[in-house]
């Protein structure tokens, strides 16, 4: 199999095969990281598109000093960031956020509660800490790759996701309402206790 | 040597929490890593906070809301509809063409558009003229093939390629040379298109060894036209 830069050097000798191949590696990632951040599939999906399009024109310009997957990802966040330019930040409706909580799942009116508080806690941090938050939890980058996505030096990715952290842990633990269990069949559960309590009475 | 480790800090802690922050992501130096390992197993507030920073990650990371569509077909479609606009798409290294990016160049040059084929010519027609008086001084208003025997005469280099190859271009341009003449000449702006590019080219090439006045010259005399 090919590496991603091999198959970036076919494509600027015209190997279009090439692209097709790397389209087919990287879109499905690239729509999560551009779903996480736009919450809509329609508009991640066109995100999505216009990258590899983008990347596609500007391939002759990739040097191979990030990986390529780094380089695209920085592509379709700039992407994402310049359709929201010009929309103010909206405060988040817990109610539409879109969960993937299996309806029979135990438990799961808490851990539904439970995920919107830790997210709605999430979307409060600036946006820098929170996107390198995500890139390293989610994605599971590394602090190299993240910078090169930010377009920051190494040591600034690192701060901003420093940052991030210890704001939630201040955020979280400060609430008495929460406790946190441990991880039970790779899902965490947390108890509401106010809830849970209202909920008894 | 563990930073603080000589302080009491406000909770008690040792160390502090962005450090903790680096050793939950393994961002820690080798020769650090020993000291926090004997910390985390003495301190209890910085076992404490340790632990909650990683309960933290755990619980950001596991309230993931984002669920990717499943179905096969979905990502096909996806792929069928980017591939479909890149094979509309000239292949990237194509894209960049420095002799296009010359002509374009010029052609936003207002004055060629303005002065046309027929301005052209006679601006052409001037610097042949120009080109003649560039010659040494000596030997001002003296035709090319004089100047050419005197130069002989004297053992001097004569700069006569310039006027010849303006005749070159000018027959070519007018199309009364053909053969190997035309050739020569073409071969040297093969990355022109049109006829009136090949103008431009010979154009902008003899501006180029006009003095700043000369040039300014040649072209107000272009617009009266």
């Amino acid at each position: 199999m090919k590496s991603d830069i091999e198959l970036v050097l076919d494509v600027k000798n015209g190997d279009r095969s090439a692209f097709s191949e790397l389209v087919q590696r990287h879109q499905r990632s690239l729509l999560r990281v551009t779903l996480r951040f736009t919450r809509e599939l329609t508009l991640a999906e066109d995100i999505v598109q216009d990258s590899f399009i983008k990347a596609y024109q500007k391939i002759h310009l990739f040097e191979g000093r990030s990986s390529f997957k780094s380089w695209l990802y920085q592509i379709a966040l700039n992407t994402a960031k310049n359709r929201f330019r010009d929309r103010s930040r909206e405060e988040i409706n817990i109610e539409d956020v879109y969960l993937g909580v299996d309806p029979g799942a135990e438990s799961s009116m808490v851990r539904s509660d439970a995920r919107k508080r830790i997210q709605a806690e999430v979307e409060l941090l600036p946006e820098k800490q929170r996107m390198a938050l995500s890139l390293r939890v989610f994605e599971d980058l590394s602090f190299k790759e993240i910078a090169q996505i930010m377009d920051c030096p190494y040591d600034t990715a690192k701060a901003n996701y420093r940052h991030a952290l210890l704001k939630l842990r201040e955020r979280l633990e400060g609430e008495d309402s929460l406790r946190v269990w441990e991880e039970f069949d790779g899902a965490l559960s947390l108890e509401v206790a106010a809830a849970s309590s209202d909920r008894e009475q | 040597m563990v930073k603080g480790s000589r302080q009491q800090q406000p909770s008690n802690r040792l160390f502090q929490d962005e450090g903790w922050v680096d050793h939950l992501e393994n961002e820690i130096e080798a020769n650090l890593r020993d000291d926090l390992e004997i910390l985390l197993k003495n301190s209890e507030p910085d076992r404490r906070i340790r632990s909650s920073l990683e309960q933290i990650r755990t619980l950001v990371r596991n309230s993931d809301e984002v669920v990717l569509p499943e179905s096969g077909h979905f990502y096909q479609n996806m792929h069928d509809r980017i591939m479909a606009q890149v094979e509309t798409m000239p292949t990237p290294s194509a894209s960049v063409h420095r002799s296009s990016w010359n002509i374009k160049a010029l052609r936003r040059n207002r004055w060629s558009r303005r002065a046309g084929p027929v301005g052209v010519m006679m601006v052409l027609a001037v610097m042949s003229w120009l080109g003649v008086r560039s010659v040494d001084s000596g030997q001002e208003n003296q035709s090319a093939p004089a100047q050419v025997a005197a130069a002989q005469g004297t053992n001097k280099s004569v700069p006569v390629s310039n006027e010849r190859s303006l005749e070159l271009e000018l027959a070519v341009v007018s199309g009364t040379e053909s053969g190997a003449f035309a050739e020569s000449v073409t071969d040297s702006v093969l990355t022109h298109e049109t006829q009136d590019d090949l103008l431009l080219a010979a154009v902008d090439r003899r501006l180029q060894d006009l003095s700043q006045a000369e040039a300014e010259a040649v072209l107000s005399g272009l617009m009266a036209n």
